[in-house]
């Protein structure tokens, strides 16, 4: 018995304290990865020494010295980000202050306040990543602060930590279905609140809307995901996995950018299809930019998303969440039969003075041939015929990487490639355009979908033809076949560095079949949890039958649903509560009955002892001499005496050293 | 949180059909009140904040997170619901106690349901709680404390049991009544007994010599002999007791008398009453007890000692 004035009097004990400092330690750990080093390990420092402090008693720190370490702490975020507003700022000061919390703990509520900050901790760690690992780090933090709190409900420190532990994991789990419907079912908003999302300032590798020499080989290293597709029956041919993105017309000599974005396209466009279309979702990774990666070519979007001219689609707002939208796409097509004059002069345009070789050269094709068809085959066959080898490694290209690269070097990857292509046809007379993108996708037939990778990125021309509009001409194809047939690892040459996953990527080796698995799982998480938003809300509502169901739907629906989870859990610990525990002596006498049973011997729960011992002896002699033992042995412990502790213990080895198979 | 008389009148209500319990009390759904503590309002407030970070961000982990915890509160209210629920309090005769000093008003929490509760507060009015535990199919005894403000019958009257067992997020409680008495001896001050050895020479001496002074002798001092034949006055220069011997039974006593006390005031009298009762017992001097409207004759033990402090708790001033 304790006593005192009230629940917030009593001080937090050490054990209390120790609790809450290895979980906010553990709830700090994945933040290293994005914290300034000097916060973290301040952070870190300050945890330690709280922990001496509770354990070791070392001196707690003074006042005042708090005060002034969190005044730094400020000053320090400040000078540090320049602004104590935004994600990154605010996750230090939190961490900070956090850490510093730790060392003022001299109520129940200073207890509790730190384990709220801890739970704030938690959630931030999502603005970072949300990986599917980090739902056993969700878990395992909101265990250990459940943990905390269950003994700060008890001033006094009684409960038993193991009791600690059990209650609080039973909380946990019978807590889950409530999380998984309120997910489901809780009425969903697209974001932002309000205002506008600050842009991610981390560098992040991905196709840029710039295209200069180099970019796409560092590009291509990478074995990030970009992005996933799930198709809805017919999956594109290996050679039309062509995954449009930025498409860049102007050139400056040394580098393409898109110079000029096409307006948005009317609904009357010039895009003749045929064939059948393929449906298709798309589930992008945050990019932080607002172009979306669309199979070529786009003929039907959703309405939160729009396309340009030059078949472009793009977010209203930039992608930094998983973002996932549903896409028609026909692969054989026809588009830009009229073009407009602008596209037809920014498709012409060269920098002034530069590549004079291959303005020559081009000048040459064009009053060879006249024919822009027969240009276009002059200038890929001139890429294969002529020593050009597709490589990682091209070496510097600075003056002009035009004619350096069709004259001189010739080693080159898809951005040389397609640029000077687009470059030589412009100088022809024939207008052309760069597009990037990715090309290829692999293809996880168990699951169904196809992850397209960063190292999957490429760049390929587009040329306008008087009847057949914008075509493609991918000059890579002429240099090195392989890489739209078979993808990048075949592509290259063994000298190119790429990374172990990259080169088995395509084998049936025991690695591969493990990291499709993973990939997998990645893909259902992607796909089940972080795609959840209110479009695929309502699509699932809709095939349980539920269409058009607004928020007020919604939330009569979810409240029903929780009240009929209440109602299980109440009936469950009732029907537990009724069921009266056994007392050892018949739980013995109906293991004894149980291994009967096992035996192939009738031993029905109605049946007295004495009868079951009377029946035995008619139908198994060999069983009697050990089971009359028991039996009786059974009926003197039970109705014969009272209760005695040794007397159960005798019979339930008894019982334990019977074994009717053996007998038998 | 409330003011005092909206308090008031909500126990009223909420209690209106409680009557005040002979001897047990069942904590049932209807005696269960729960509602959130200011941590869990805090919660609640954490809650929305997050919930709104998951909106603006469309952070779905953060979603989890949220929905997470929101399920955890609710498990926590309906688990702190469950601590107090079905538990029985029986009360047990109180033992008296000094005004000034808590009461300890016995009571025997069963628990006849398959799991432990913890963290039960007793708590009456403002005075200090008192934390128990109760085991499984199993009894505690548990006291509520009461404070003794004034002497005489102390009615504890209306008190709370509650908890906040398992997160400190909500507080369940029950508000009990017994018929329930205990009582409150006066506040002992502490003042001289009243020990005048010069015999009958002085009448303001509490000793009085009842017999006839058939004095015999003295002799030494045996164990066994009573104290209150001690030859005190030679005993204060021989420092060796000496025991007064009697032909014929004479009883020297120890009055302890309200009209010999030099104080007007009446209660402070009774305070000086009961500490010389209670001294006059630590020294095991046959004393008696003389107040307004009640005589004690001369006696010892416990049982006379209760007696003279009852009386004097109970004196009708």
């Amino acid at each position: 018995m304790k006593t005192s004035t009230s629940l917030e009097s009593f001080n937090p004990t050490r054990s209390q304290k120790l609790w809450l400092i290895l979980a906010i330690a553990l709830i700090m750990t994945p933040h290293a990865g994005h914290l300034p080093t000097w916060a973290f390990l301040s952070s870190l420092v300050l945890l330690g020494y709280a922990f001496l402090i509770t354990i070791k008693s070392w001196p707690p720190i003074p006042k005042l010295l708090l005060w002034t370490i969190g005044a730094l702490g400020f000053a320090a975020c400040f000078i540090y980000f320049g602004s104590l507003n935004g994600r990154d700022p605010g996750v230090t000061l939190l961490s900070l202050m956090t850490a510093l919390k730790l060392h003022e703990m001299r109520s129940q509520r200073d207890a509790y306040i730190t384990s709220f900050l801890g739970y704030f901790l938690i959630i931030t760690q999502f603005l970072f990543t949300q990986e599917m690992i980090l739902i056993l780090y969700l878990l395992a933090t909101t265990l250990l602060l459940t943990i905390v709190l269950t003994g700060l409900s008890d001033p006094s420190d009684n409960i038993p930590l193991k009791k600690r532990l059990q209650l609080s994991s039973r909380m946990l789990v019978l807590s889950i279905p409530m999380m998984l419907l309120l997910f489901v079912l809780f009425p969903r908003i697209s974001g932002p609140l309000w205002g506008i999302q600050q842009a991610d300032d981390r560098a992040k590798t991905g196709l840029s809307d710039e295209m200069s020499p180099g970019q796409f080989s560092e590009l291509i290293r990478s074995d990030e995901l970009a992005f996933r597709a799930v198709f809805e029956d017919s999956i594109p041919a290996v050679s039309e996995r062509y995954w449009r993105g930025p498409v860049l017309w102007r050139f400056d000599g040394l580098k393409w950018t898109r110079g000029y974005k096409p307006p948005f396209l009317l609904p009357d466009s010039d895009i003749q299809v045929k064939g059948e279309p393929i449906n298709y979702r798309l589930m992008i990774e945050p990019t932080q930019k607002n172009w979306v990666m669309a199979l070529d070519v786009t003929t039907s979007i959703p309405s939160d998303v729009s396309i340009s001219g030059d078949l472009q689609v793009y977010t209203k707002d930039p992608i930094r969440e998983l973002k996932e939208i549903s896409l028609q796409a026909h692969p054989e097509y026809r588009m830009g039969i009229r073009p407009s004059s602008i596209e037809k002069h920014l498709g012409l345009r060269l920098p002034d003075g530069f590549s004079p070789r291959a303005i020559e050269l081009a000048q040459k094709w064009q009053t060879q041939f006249g024919d822009p068809e027969l240009i276009v085959n002059a200038a890929l066959k001139y890429f294969r015929n002529q020593p050009f080898v597709y490589t990682l490694s091209p070496g510097q290209l600075s003056r002009d990487p035009v004619d350096q690269f069709l004259f001189e070097t010739r080693r080159g990857f898809c951005e040389h490639y397609a640029g000077s292509f687009v470059f030589l046809m412009r100088a022809a007379g024939i207008p052309a355009r760069v597009v990037t993108g990715y090309l290829g996708g692999e293809y996880n037939s168990q699951v169904g979908y196809m992850t397209i990778r960063q190292s999957d990125a490429h760049a390929w021309a587009e040329i306008w033809l008087e009847d057949r509009g914008w075509v493609r001409i991918d000059p890579t194809a002429a240099v090195s076949p392989e890489r739209i047939e078979e993808g990048i690892s075949s592509s290259l040459s063994a000298g190119d560095e790429l990374s172990l996953l990259l080169r088995n990527r395509y084998g049936d080796s025991l690695i591969n079949r493990f990291r499709l698995m993973l990939d997998s799982a990645d893909f259902y998480w992607n796909y089940w949890v972080l795609a959840f938003g209110p479009e695929r809300q309502q699509e699932l509502l809709s095939k349980m039958g539920l269409e058009d169901m607004d928020w007020r739907g919604l939330i009569i629906l979810l409240v029903s649903s929780i009240g009929l989870i209440s109602l299980a859990y109440i009936l469950l610990f009732i029907l537990k509560n009724r069921q009266s525990p056994r007392d050892p002596l018949s739980q013995a006498y109906h293991s004894f009955r149980r291994k009967l049973q096992k035996a192939g011997i009738d031993a029905p729960d109605n049946e007295g002892p004495m009868d079951l011992l009377t029946r035995l002896q008619l139908e198994q002699p060999e069983l009697v001499t050990a089971s009359e033992a028991i039996i009786t042995q059974y009926i003197r412990a039970r109705y014969q005496s009272l209760p005695d502790e040794k007397v159960t213990n005798h019979f339930s080895r008894l019982v334990k050293a019977f074994d009717a198979k053996k007998i038998k | 949180m409330f003011s005092l008389p909206v308090k008031e009148s909500f126990i009223k209500w909420a209690t209106r059909k409680q009557q005040p319990a002979r001897s047990r009390i069942t904590l049932n759904r209807k005696r269960i009140f729960i509602l959130p503590t200011r941590y869990g309002l805090f919660y609640g407030v954490m809650l929305f904040v997050m919930l709104m970070g998951a909106i603006h961000y469309s952070n779905n982990m953060a979603f989890l997170l949220t929905f997470l915890l929101a399920g955890l509160g609710s498990i926590a209210m309906w688990q702190t619901h469950r601590n107090l629920l079905g538990l029985s309090i029986e009360k047990k005769p109180a033992t008296a106690t000094f005004v000034g000093e808590n009461l300890r008003f016995p009571l025997i929490i069963s628990n006849d349901s398959g799991e432990d509760r913890y963290a039960l507060a007793l708590q009456h009015g403002n005075a200090p709680l008192t934390l128990h535990r109760s085991h499984a199919h199993d009894e505690a005894l548990a006291y509520l404390l009461v404070p003794a403000t004034k002497r005489g019958w102390i009615e504890p009257g209306r008190f709370r049991i509650y908890t906040r067992f398992p997160l400190g997020l909500f507080q369940a409680w029950s508000w009990l009544e017994f018929k329930w008495l205990a009582l409150a001896y006066p506040r002992p001050v502490e003042c001289p007994l009243p020990l005048n050895l010069s015999g009958s020479e002085g009448g303001s001496s509490g000793l009085e010599s009842v017999g006839t002074e058939d004095f015999s002798g003295l002799r030494e001092y045996r164990a066994g002999d009573s104290s209150r034949h001690i030859a005190w006055k030679t005993m204060a220069h021989t420092d060796h007791p000496m025991t007064k011997q009697f032909s014929t039974s004479s009883i020297d006593e120890l009055w302890l008398d309200w009209s010999r006390l030099d104080e007007t005031n009446p209660e402070l009298r009774l305070s000086m009453l009961t500490y010389q009762v209670l001294e006059a017992d630590r020294l095991n001097l046959e004393y008696g007890l003389r107040i307004p409207g009640n005589n004690i004759p001369p006696g010892l033990g416990d049982q006379h000692k209760h007696d003279c402090l009852r009386a004097l708790a109970l004196h009708q001033s």
